[in-house]
């Protein structure tokens, strides 16, 4: 298991990979790589554009470690988000925004938009205290939050899939991210 | 849009929810909003922690890929600048764009190129082959046609190693700073030499990759050009299976033995 505790670990190895080595790259991706890869494959879907996107994500982290600022957040969510924007960059392409207003009009929108994202919330067994603090979240801000995150829409294409105006998503999405960090805090225990 | 608007959009750029041109414009207040910036980074902590919930074991040919990739890219210049500025300034192009965005939405244009799905690792290829191409040695490297099938002849070659299972790569530095690499699959018969940063030489001179034998004997392995950026060099098949890769700078055309001392040797197992 990718313990989030071996943060200071992590950022003496991202200091090794901005020197250039690779030994220390390669430790850093055992570290980090079920989480990245994770995270692109939920918000990627396919499983060959997943690895795709991971491999770009590395490079991405390889080449920008030696601009890697440790007093502006950890880097565990350094390489997550750039991960994450990486996936949603894929995934905004012209023809799987196709595929999702088709969806939308065969389904209603609530089981087209939330089927794959409740398998979420009882999934992997080592990730109780996030599973647990989603949970918690009222379900309107939990859906959005959740359609923001692991499905990569857009706060227009959560609009459409809740039926509900784009200032709702926006209050709904700050306020399930601030009782979030209330909860998770901001660095790991 | 006022201040007060892009404020509140902090919240959804830091989970992904703005559209790629809503993005743009807020990373353009990012770099001038410290309130913003303390948000932003604060957010990306909470949304890190989300991206546990469904680690997934990838799989060993993606490490293999991801290392041998590394071994032949460039890192970037350490900034100057605080790391949450957005150095977006048209000073790079292409993947170099979403690289500079470290902390903040990758600015990639919504017209991405159209990738082949020939294996998993065809950007890889396009990456070490756009800039700079060495090929099989050629005469006249005035011969479009000659070069460009050269160029997909490596493109291929690196396809083929980065998404066989054996790849194996060893690298090293130039005294000059330039990094060099072997990429070789024996199961594919491929091997490549890989070079980054190295100098752009007279025109009366030219790189000449060597390999070297047990006993330490050295068969030309062909010439090649750099132009500073990344080139990919095809190395012929002896190099897939000999033990030491060299490079020395020599006579433009090439020698027949080295005459100068190798600027790096790679040692494949």
């Amino acid at each position: 298991m990718q313990s989030r505790t071996e943060s200071p670990e992590l950022t003496e190895l991202l200091a090794r990979v901005a020197a250039g080595d690779q030994d220390a790259f390669a430790s850093f991706y055992d570290r980090t790589s079920r989480v990245v890869f994770g995270i692109v494959l939920h918000v990627v879907r396919d499983r060959a554009q997943a690895e795709e996107v991971t491999q770009e994500v590395y490079v991405d982290a390889w080449k920008a470690a030696t601009r890697f600022d440790a007093a502006a957040g950890s880097p565990t969510a350094w390489l997550n988000t750039i991960a994450h924007r990486r996936a949603v960059d894929r995934v905004r392409s012209s023809e799987r925004r196709i595929q999702r207003e088709q969806r939308v009009f065969l389904e209603s929108p609530d089981e087209a938009t939330m089927r794959d994202t409740s398998d979420i919330v009882v999934a992997h067994a080592d990730s109780a205290r996030v599973r647990t603090a989603l949970q918690s979240l009222p379900e309107p801000q939990r859906d959005a939050v959740m359609l923001a995150y692991f499905e990569g829409q857009s706060h227009r294409d959560i609009s459409e899939s809740l039926q509900v105006p784009l200032g709702t998503v926006k209050t709904r999405i700050r306020d399930g991210l601030r009782r979030l960090r209330a909860q998770l805090g901001e660095a790991p225990s | 849009m006022t201040d007060d608007e892009l404020h509140s959009q902090a919240y959804l750029y830091a989970v992904g929810a703005l559209e790629a041109d809503e993005a743009l414009t807020f990373q353009s207040h990012l770099t001038s909003c410290a309130e913003c910036q303390r948000e932003v980074s604060a957010m990306n902590e909470v949304t890190s922690q989300l991206a546990d919930v469904v680690a997934t074991e990838p799989p060993p040919a993606l490490r293999s890929a991801v290392l041998a990739q590394i071994a032949g890219t460039a890192q970037d210049a350490p900034s100057t600048e605080p790391a949450v500025a957005l150095p977006a300034r048209g000073r790079h192009a292409g993947p170099a764009a979403a690289v500079e965005a470290q902390h903040h939405a990758s600015v990639v244009p919504l017209r991405r190129p159209v990738r082949e799905r020939v294996s998993l690792l065809v950007a890889a290829a396009a990456v070490l082959v756009a800039v700079g191409l060495g090929g099989w040695a050629l005469n006249d490297r005035n011969d479009a046609r000659d070069q460009a099938s050269a160029a997909q002849s490596t493109a291929d070659a690196l396809t083929a190693i980065l998404s066989a299972g054996d790849a194996e790569t060893v690298s090293s530095t130039t005294q000059d700073g330039a990094r060099m690499a072997v990429v070789r699959s024996p199961s594919r018969d491929v091997a490549l030499l890989l070079a980054s940063g190295l100098p752009t030489l007279p025109s009366d001179k030219t790189y000449q990759a060597w390999t070297i034998d047990g006993k330490g004997t050295p068969t030309s392995a062909g010439t090649f050009e750099s132009n500073g950026g990344e080139t990919a060099y095809q190395l012929p098949p002896a190099a897939v299976k000999t033990g030491t890769v060299a490079v020395t700078v020599e006579d433009a055309g090439g020698a027949k033995a080295p005459t100068t001392d190798p600027i790096v040797a790679l040692g494949l197992s």
